[in-house]
């Protein structure tokens, strides 16, 4: 099913030959565009096989009001955009379904918003990363290479770099 | 052979040894649980405190200054809010209320805050008494203060950077007359402004529960920063058409996904917002550190308090090493003796234990009750899942310790313990 889901939004890309050609990598692969929006730096928490993590990620939002509808990866059965929530101290995770991006500076971050990973497929490394396609309304998908950083991570290793 | 009558003799026998022992035991275990349960009782009362401050909005600077001022009421000198960024977020949208939030002031000793009235019913849940403010020389208190619905209080400016000296009555015609400022005396740090309390809030477990609260307009109007209303305005609330600057501002978004949309708008060069949950968890995490290293110390403070009773155990079962050898010269069985001193060793620990838990539980309860006072958290300590936990690893080890003397004295030869 997931590997169906993967080759339709593959499929899917490949209909759309100008968001494509639109969205680039710069050589780090920290940073990507498509659409005006520029994703930058990434990241999940390492996590083993079976268990769920988040994914954070920048967004600079160049083009006008769009919104983040859906997230699909390899390396988990399920990608889904929750909210980070606290219960008595305890952080627990909420199914928010597509959240508006308005232009400027958008962030998922460790207390807010996040796309959840449910079920990994693949065991998380710290240092590793993976693949991870982000669908918008208006900028289309756009792939992405997640970094993995430390299980207790609060921020990408490379925050506050310029790119 | 059943041991227990034994075992029970040898307890009456020694009993102020015993008692010693237990004592002792029960100590260790206690301040073990005691420091644990607190823990938690800090992080649930803090927590549960913060729960109807949905999101933040204040400047750029340090989020915990924020949430300790607003939420707990502790003032510190915290950045105020552009009067643009201020009118931006109170009519930014997507939200129930927006409630401005001033403090800095005090009557007798107790903080006097000052915001809106929906914020008030949200915070409160309902009036206990009486009815919310509608003007702006109106108050109402937290269920703990002292003050009651019909006072007039005479409100102290712990601040001079504002207006003083003047009284309620002028405050109010100046208000009443449309004036939105009015010219502080040369009394620096003090002024008189009389407010009526007309309600009292039911009990929320935050400080709050101590407070004066005040229209915010009462706070910019007593500081001679206006009303937050267009000249001749006399109303208060929102929409707040000329507010200034201010400390923070609580709002409850109209949903889920607004909360998360409006705490990234306003985090900005020229604002910062957040759910004061996700301050607390930072909090959490070092205090989690710190009470991580206060449980290791005291499991190994347990651990030395077992093995030191161990040692004086050991040496009162060779005192009676003679008795126990006459009981084996008279027939009783090796396995009986190894019974009667396991037995006796475990008794001692768990008794210990069993007293420790309870007691550990008194004193978190007695601890929690002073830092509700002093702080206005209302917390309860309660034994939990970690603190049977650690009773009962206590437990498993005294019981496995306990095998020591046990088959010392079960493996000493008769003949050369009855010399």
């Amino acid at each position: 099913m997931r590997t169906v889901a993967f080759a339709m939004s593959m499929l899917a890309a490949t209909a759309f030959p100008v968001l494509i050609a639109s969205a680039e990598e710069d050589h780090h692969e920290h940073v990507t565009e498509a659409g005006g929006l520029r994703i930058i730096h990434p990241w999940a928490r390492a996590a083993r096989q079976g268990q769920n993590t988040l994914v954070f990620m920048e967004i600079d939002n160049e083009a006008g009001e769009d919104v983040l509808e859906s997230a699909e990866t390899e390396a988990a059965n399920v990608a889904r955009i929750v909210g980070v929530t606290f219960k008595d101290g305890i952080a627990a995770t909420q199914e928010i379904g597509a959240i508006d991006v308005p232009p400027g500076d958008f962030a998922l971050d460790p207390a807010g918003l996040a796309i959840e990973l449910v079920g990994l497929t693949e065991t998380l490394e710290q240092g590793g990363e993976f693949e991870l396609e982000v669908h918008f309304r208006n900028a289309g998908e756009l792939h992405l290479h997640v970094d993995v950083e430390a299980a207790n991570a609060t921020q990408h290793s490379h925050a506050g770099h310029s790119h | 052979m059943n041991p227990f009558p034994l075992v029970l003799a040898t307890l009456r026998r020694n009993r102020f040894t015993a008692i010693l022992f237990v004592t002792v035991i029960a100590l260790a275990v206690a301040l073990g649980i005691a420091i644990s349960a607190q823990e938690r009782a800090l992080r649930l009362g803090s927590a549960r405190a913060a729960d109807r401050f949905d999101l933040i909005v204040a400047a750029p600077g340090s989020q915990n200054d924020v949430l300790f001022s607003v939420v707990y009421l502790d003032p510190t000198a915290v950045e105020l809010l552009s009067p643009e960024m201020t009118a931006a977020v109170l009519n930014g949208g997507r939200a129930d209320f927006a409630a401005p939030i001033g403090f800095g002031d005090n009557f007798n000793g107790d903080p006097v805050v000052g915001t809106s009235a929906e914020f008030v019913d949200h915070l409160s849940r309902g009036l206990a008494e009486g009815r919310l403010f509608t003007r702006l020389d109106e108050a109402v208190v937290g269920a703990l203060s002292p003050n009651r619905v019909g006072d007039r209080l005479a409100i102290r400016h712990g601040h001079a950077d504002g207006l003083s000296g003047n009284d309620a009555d002028a405050a109010a015609d100046a208000h009443e007359a449309g004036e939105d400022h009015v010219e502080a005396e040369e009394e620096p740090g003090h002024s008189h402004v009389d407010v009526a309390v007309v309600g009292r809030m039911k009990p929320t477990g935050t400080p709050w529960d101590r407070a004066v609260v005040v229209p915010v307009e009462y706070n910019w109007f007593a500081h001679g920063m206006g009303t937050g209303h267009l000249p001749g305005e006399t109303r208060i609330g929102a929409p707040y058409e000329a507010a200034p600057g201010v400390p923070a501002i609580v709002i409850k978004p109209e949903n889920l996904a607004a909360a998360y949309g409006l705490r990234n708008r306003y985090r900005t060069t020229e604002s910062t917002a957040f759910f004061p949950a996700e301050v607390l968890v930072e909090i959490y995490a070092v205090m989690g550190n710190v009470a991580r290293i206060m449980s290791g110390l005291t499991l190994a403070a347990q651990v030395l308090v077992v093995a030191a009773i161990l040692a004086g155990i050991l040496a009162l079962l060779d005192l009676q090493r003679q008795r126990f050898a006459v009981l084996r010269a008279l027939g009783a069985p090796g396995s009986f003796v190894f019974a009667v001193v396991w037995l006796y060793v475990g008794t001692l620990i768990a008794g210990g234990a069993l007293i420790g838990l309870p007691l550990g539980w008194g004193v978190a309860a007695i601890v929690s009750r002073l830092v509700a006072r002093e702080t206005g958290v209302a917390m309860t300590a309660q034994i939990g899942i970690a603190e049977l936990a650690l009773v009962g690893a206590l437990l498993c080890v005294g019981f496995l310790l306990a095998l020591v003397p046990a088959l010392l004295t079960y493996r000493k030869p008769v003949v050369e313990a009855l010399r």
